[in-house]
């Protein structure tokens, strides 16, 4: 090959200058189109849970702030999902419900983004769940075959529409008893019923002042060593609000008492009669708790609001400061037997 | 009496859910209002099957037999009418019946 002359050096170079400026300047035009950084950022928490005050509160702050941003004030926003590490399953579709909620609310105009998480599992699950595509964002991470990514599946809908189960329970045809999957079939459909039917009385008091009400349900289901996890939730005004109004004898015996939310659920899931006071009607909470827990060994969780009701070996109320504004039942169910395994490691998972 | 087989989970839907037809596509008053009442009108009888459908909740049993007798049909002809056959979950048939008991008790 010749050698270049001195000239010809000097004009490669200056060749090279001008391609190296015009590149940087695409990247810089590239990085500023993309660039999030106008935009209020809120953060999600290192862990997204309710069932702990301190992480409930910031997953209910940041859900509040998404909210005002984005409904009240009408400004794109952006939300950070950089530092989760950790999901549990009813935290897990309260976010997710309330951001379709939210897409469903907002005008068209106002922009919802988000930053990826950096631990590349949450960024699966949140692939696998359809929370990206909800937002209009591509993601390119493979949602691997591994069946901690593959064992999340999620379902969303507006009545009792029992097909929509087969997103949980088709997976689980042959490996679990046909018992638990029509269990978990009833389960579910009486909770789309409730929905349905009871958890939109009246407008939801979280201040966001909108008339448009969203009367979609969500669920989810994860399994992670031998235990199921389904969670079903509601953004209806929670069964606190609706006790008062369709049940008022049951509601005058929770005033003799101190009512707390949890209290109150504990109550309603021992309803056996309708608001209309029909027998036979309203058995759905009851016929829920009774066939999960005393027949498969299971546990139910049951938010409302600001408090819990835990029905299993031993029942539980616990209330916290914070509302999520809606309802979500949790099942968990072991569905492998392992020896040595009881139900109190199994209640680990969700601790 | 002619006699006919009503295979829920193949006739109606593998997915029976919801008491009202504003609940959802297959609801139970869907099943009454397509199935029973017809057989009841007809003075025939039918085997139901409830095996092969993925569950039943109590809202779409007694929305579907206890609506019967709110309808104004008898417990003895809706027993006479009907024969539940449900060989996986025993227990349908007698909570069935507990749904048409209530809602003649409530006459």
């Amino acid at each position: 090959m010749k050698k270049p002359t001195f000239k010809q050096k000097i004009h490669y170079l200056r060749r090279l200058k001008r391609i190296l400026k015009r590149h940087r300047k695409k990247s810089i035009g590239r990085y500023t189109k993309k660039s999030i950084s106008n935009l209020p950022v809120l953060s999600a928490p290192h862990t997204l849970s309710i069932s702990k005050n301190s992480s409930r509160n910031q997953l209910l702050k940041l859900i509040n702030d998404i909210g005002r941003h984005v409904i009240v004030l009408e400004k794109d926003i952006c939300i950070s999902l950089k530092n989760i590490e950790q999901l549990k399953p009813s935290a897990t579709l309260l976010f997710i419900a309330e951001i379709d909620r939210f897409i469903k609310l907002k005008k068209p105009d106002v922009k919802i983004k988000c930053e990826f998480p950096i631990n590349r599992k949450v960024k699966q699950v949140f692939k696998k769940l359809g929370f990206f595509k909800m937002l209009g964002k591509q993601c390119n991470v493979a949602t691997s075959h591994a069946n901690n990514i593959q064992y999340w599946q999620f379902a969303s809908g507006l009545q009792a529409e029992g097909e929509k189960t087969e997103a949980i329970l088709d997976k689980y045809d042959g490996k679990i008893t046909e018992a638990l999957n029509s269990k978990l079939y009833v389960g579910l459909t009486e909770a789309m019923l409730n929905s349905h039917q009871h958890a939109h009385l009246m407008p939801r008091k979280d201040n966001l002042d909108n008339n448009i009400t969203v009367k979609n349900w969500w669920m989810l289901s994860q399994e992670k060593d031998g235990v199921l996890y389904v969670a079903f939730c509601d953004l209806g005004v929670g069964i606190p609000e609706t006790i008062p109004i369709k049940h008022p004898i049951l509601w005058k015996r929770i005033l003799l008492q101190k009512p707390s939310d949890s209290l109150i659920v504990k109550e309603a899931t021992a309803l056996k009669k309708t608001s209309t006071n029909k027998q036979g009607r309203g058995h759905g909470l009851n016929q829920m708790i009774n066939s999960i827990t005393n027949e498969l060994n299971g546990r139910i969780k049951i938010y409302s609001n600001r408090g819990v009701y835990t029905s299993s070996g031993k029942n539980s109320m616990e209330d916290f400061k914070g509302s999520i504004h809606g309802t979500i039942i949790e099942w968990t169910i072991p569905i492998q037997r392992q020896e040595g395994k009881n139900y109190e490691q199994i209640s680990n998972y969700h601790s | 009496m002619s006699k006919s087989v009503i295979t829920i989970a193949k006739d109606f839907s593998r997915y029976p859910a919801g008491r009202y037809l504003s609940d959802g596509p297959c609801s139970g008053t869907k099943f009454r209002e397509e199935f029973l009442i017809d057989t009841l009108n007809r003075n025939q009888h039918a085997d139901i099957i409830f095996d092969g459908a993925r569950g039943y909740g109590s809202s779409f049993l007694e929305e579907a037999f206890g609506g019967l007798v709110r309808l104004g049909f008898s417990k003895s002809k809706i027993l006479e009418a009907f024969t539940f056959i449900s060989n996986n979950d025993p227990t349908i048939p007698d909570e069935i019946i507990d749904y048409i008991d209530e809602a003649e008790e409530e006459k």
